[in-house]
């Protein structure tokens, strides 16, 4: 009989933002950027106070703690950072993690076509890249290294802040990918 | 709506076969001091059984099978074969340090004897250290499949686990003080 061990959780719904988040975020493009995983693009510092994102923010926090109670995890979590992001063509986000919280994510504010995918490296990434990968017969969950998740717009994503990922260069030349990315701890 | 993106397989099931053999295969092999101690931390684990160790054959074809079914169910190559195989003997408080088992595709034990108390196998999530970090008392609340960090699975008589070789796990130690907990432990390899 065959079972599943840690099973890597993540939440996925829509939700349409009542405000113009896509012309707020394009707006930030020429203030002050961090850089942090990202090459190329615009990158905003903790735009956590901003009162344009309090109904995402909200959304955000409902749907984290309801994840939370789900996968055995307390209900007490806060945004305790929230950032935009603006990527042109062919800008892209290194491997990375988010230490020091609970959950991450991203809400997808506008993905035009070819504008890249996010990739999510499975915890067991180099086990199996070491020992399995050339003897996979047909690619699934239980035996993938990477997963390549298609995003959209509207597209609301949280999962374990320990969970590696990456962002594919944004391929359109005319569109640019904007996301707002953000961070949960407990009680902040 | 939560979606699980990565699983860890592992599989499990009862082997009715007459365990008699193994235990004098177990107490064979130390008598002619076939030993090689690489986990254990306590105990004794034995060099390499051989097909000449002919107590072994019933249980190896079911291992051979068994992990040929795991495999198809995983999308891993069913050309597999036992690439090494040895036995655990461990007496009162004698346990396994972590451990995986590099190079194989898919790691296993058969429990030849395993009396109450004698400790369970221990796996460890991929990221256990980091969630002991990040998913810490303060986060958890009533933790479940998506949230342990590590697995307990009882060690019982007859029973044959499979997982992958990747997968890092110790066993506790045997708290019997009167009977020892015996094991066969294995590594199937790609058939060359």
């Amino acid at each position: 009989m065959i079972q599943n061990l840690f099973p890597v959780p993540v939440y996925v719904n829509k939700i349409k933002s009542s405000v113009d988040l896509k012309t707020i975020c394009l707006d930030m493009v020429n203030g002050e950027s961090v850089k942090r995983s990202n090459k190329g693009g615009y990158q905003s510092p903790d735009i956590k106070d901003n009162k344009n994102f309090s109904k995402l923010i909200y959304a955000i926090e409902f749907a984290a703690n309801k994840f939370a109670v789900n996968i055995g995890l307390k209900n007490n979590l806060k945004v305790d950072t929230l950032w935009a992001n603006v990527n042109g063509y062919k800008d892209y986000n290194l491997i990375h993690s988010h230490p020091k919280c609970v959950f991450s994510g991203a809400y997808y504010v506008s993905v035009p076509k070819n504008s890249g995918r996010l990739e999510f490296y499975s915890p067991a990434y180099e086990g199996i890249e070491y020992d399995w990968n050339d003897n996979v017969q047909n690619r699934n969950i239980t035996n993938s290294a990477i997963l390549n998740y298609d995003l959209e717009e509207n597209l609301l994503l949280i999962f374990p802040s320990w969970l590696k990922h990456q962002v594919e260069p944004n391929l359109n030349e005319k569109e640019k990918r904007i996301s707002v990315a953000f961070n949960l701890a407990a009680g902040v | 709506m939560i979606e699980s993106i990565f699983r860890i397989p592992f599989y499990k099931i009862f082997l009715d076969i007459d365990n008699k053999p193994l235990v004098s295969l177990s107490k064979k092999l130390l008598k002619q001091n076939r030993i090689r101690n690489l986990s254990v931390l306590g105990g004794t684990q034995s060099d390499e059984i051989s097909g000449k160790d002919k107590e072994v054959h019933s249980l190896a074809q079911l291992i051979v099978k068994h992990s040929k079914v795991f495999a198809k169910q995983v999308g891993l190559t069913e050309q597999l074969s036992i690439g090494s195989m040895w036995a655990n003997v461990g007496g009162y408080k004698d346990c396994h340090r972590v451990h995986h088992h590099p190079h194989s595709l898919i790691g296993g034990v058969y429990y030849v004897s395993a009396p109450k108390d004698c400790g369970n196998i221990r796996f460890y999530h991929p990221y256990y250290e980091t969630m002991q970090y990040d998913w810490n008392t303060s986060t958890l609340n009533k933790p479940n499949e998506y949230s342990y960090g590590s697995r307990d699975l009882e060690a019982a008589t007859g029973w044959l686990y499979l997982f992958p070789n990747w997968l890092n796990h110790s066993v506790e130690p045997n708290l019997n003080k009167k009977q020892k907990r015996i094991s066969i432990a294995f590594n199937m390899f790609k058939n060359i």
